[in-house]
């Protein structure tokens, strides 16, 4: 039980960290996340002045890592709320309503789960022109199949049980009976489902960044700033480690949160 | 066993041909002339060739057909905008490399992963399992781009053993495989550990501890074939996760295969790229999956009858 919990807590930890870097970005930092203050420094090796080191054009690169906690759990939450809304939504109505919608349901997302979700992020983004806003909307769609089809299993299960019956026998709507007595049930499932898919869309979002299609190169993205720096790993490794520290402590910090709550509700 | 091959195949099918729409209907949904985005230089007489040849002027259902026509009939995607060559060229070049990548990739992680699985769950419980848990919960959360760019400045520029991308022999081989092996490995290893610990704990372990069979016997005879079922489901999952990391792994490593061939296509908006390398990723994990449902139907006894 003692390590069960232990999960919990190194990874809420771990999470406050990188909430605390993207709150305080601007107050911690002297610097702007695109300033060139540095033209002379360009490259130059970590140091008391700057942590993480300068990087080729110049920008302070901690500067741009706190700022990059912004973009990355800016969109990790929205692609998030648009995998946990819509899919907790269909996953129910699917569970609750059966028959016909059910199956139509069941066969998408059947057929969706085969796929890697970063080939469907990459196809939504061949519609969306390349933003930050396109890729947390590439990466919610992406996650969606995973959501609806452990939210309709609940639903299913959970539609089966005496406590939904005995609702059903003082007369409450399907839809009632929904909203305020299976969903509250699989409160624990969806909290699971929303910490994981942070962790998975963290990872994502950083992979598609990389491939270059976030667009907009003034904003600071983990995974942007790998791609950008890619070129001159070589001689400035630091600038390429960084950054990729960042992404595996975020996404391990949500993982470890969601391995505990899983532990703590089973 | 037949009636299940003939039901599966139909599904096959099936699901291939919903792909194929949507496939389709991708450069139909983006804002815009069709023609304009499926060529190079949209000059008026181009233009109207492709509507004349795509019988754009003609209802979706027409339209989709022409184009199945195309894409099965001559496997004609039309012209690629970033090569310039055919897509059907492009196309036969770069997929050996990918299956090469992916199935190597693929023993790889099953192999790893039922290793680091059994190894936690025989030491279920004490510090063993908890760093192999560990290891496996780090392994799920660690980008494979940055791990190649890592294992790339490592091996190949300061240590200089294997060399830094590109497709050649065996030794080009072994970072993208070993990089690209890591979340699927991470994944095995959680599934193979439940499972091996679920089946350790049942009567028939028991007994056969009782009758004086062998630790290494328990494990590996009895426990790791019971085990096998959700293992090998596990193996077509996985190899959706690979096509998608190779897509990364590949543009890191310079790799030749298909998904560095449609993340280059999809930054350059190169349509008529998009549409075949997609159609053919498709069809490779389609075909992974059903390979994966004959072996789990023939694995599974219950399934048997």
């Amino acid at each position: 039980m003692k390590r069960r919990n232990s999960l919990l807590w190194v990874g809420s930890a771990m999470l406050i960290v990188v909430i605390l870097a993207a709150a305080l970005a601007s107050a911690i930092s002297p610097h702007g996340p695109t300033e060139q203050i540095y033209r002379d420094f360009a490259l130059a090796s970590p140091s008391w002045t700057h942590w993480v080191g300068v990087d080729g054009v110049g920008r302070d690169v901690l500067t741009r890592l706190l700022y990059g906690a912004r973009a990355t759990l800016g969109i990790a939450l929205g692609a998030t709320a648009i995998a946990i809304l819509i899919g907790t939504m269909l996953g129910a109505a699917a569970g609750v309503l059966g028959g016909w919608f059910d199956a139509a349901i069941s066969h998408a997302t059947d057929f969706l789960l085969a796929f890697p979700s970063i080939l469907l992020g990459l196809v939504a983004l061949t519609i969306l022109s390349p933003s930050p806003t396109s890729v947390a909307i590439a990466v919610g769609i992406a996650s969606l199949p995973t959501v609806v089809r452990q939210v309709r299993a609940a639903f299913v299960s959970e539609n089966a049980k005496d406590y939904v019956l005995a609702a059903r026998a003082t007369g409450a709507g399907r839809w009632r009976i929904a909203a305020l007595e299976i969903l509250p049930n699989c409160a624990g499932l969806i909290l699971v489902l929303t910490t994981l898919t942070l962790g998975s869309a963290v990872l994502e979002a950083a992979g598609l960044a990389f491939l270059g299609l976030t667009g907009q190169p003034d904003v600071p993205e983990w995974g942007m700033m790998l791609r950008e720096e890619r070129s001159t790993f070589r001689i400035a490794p630091w600038l390429c480690i960084a950054p990729g520290l960042a992404i595996t402590w975020t996404v391990l910090s949500f993982n470890l949160i969601s391995d505990g709550l899983r532990q703590r509700w089973r | 066993m037949r009636a299940f091959l003939l039901r599966r195949v139909g599904s096959l099918v099936v699901a291939l041909f919903v792909a194929s729409i949507a496939v389709f209907l991708l450069v139909r949904a983006v804002p815009g002339d069709p023609a304009r985005l499926l060529l190079k230089n949209p000059t008026p007489d181009r233009i109207a060739a492709i509507h004349q040849r795509l019988a754009l002027d003609r209802p979706l259902p027409v339209q989709y057909w022409i184009w199945l026509k195309n894409a099965l009939g001559h496997g004609s995607f039309g012209e690629s905008i970033v090569t310039g060559r055919d897509v059907k060229e492009d196309l036969a070049r770069t997929w050996p490399a990918t299956i090469e990548l992916s199935l190597v990739a693929l023993l790889i992680a099953t192999a790893a992963g039922v290793w680091l699985g059994i190894f936690c769950a025989r030491h279920a419980g004490t510090w063993k399992d908890a760093l192999g848990t560990t290891i496996s919960l780090v392994g799920l959360s660690v980008p494979v781009f940055w791990l190649g760019l890592l294992a790339m400045l490592l091996f190949s520029l300061e240590l200089g053993w294997l060399p830094a991308g590109e497709r050649g022999g065996l030794d080009h081989l072994i970072l993208p495989a070993l990089v690209l092996a890591t979340i699927p490995a991470a994944f095995v290893a959680r599934v193979a550990r439940t499972a091996v610990l679920e089946t350790l704990g049942q009567d028939f372990i028991r007994t056969a501890r009782a009758k004086g069979a062998t630790e290494q016997m328990v494990l590996y005879h009895h426990a790791l074939r019971a085990a096998l079922v959700p293992i090998v489901t596990m193996v077509g999952v996985e190899f959706a996760y690979l096509l998608g990391g190779a897509v990364l792994t590949e543009t890191v490593f310079a790799w030749p295969g298909i998904g560095r061939y449609i993340a280059t296509a999809v930054l350059a908006r190169d349509y008529p790229a998009i549409q075949g390398a997609l159609l053919v990723l498709v069809a490779m994990v389609m075909l992974a999956n059903f390979a994966v449902d004959i072996a789990h139907h023939a694995l599974d006894p219950k399934l048997r009858q």
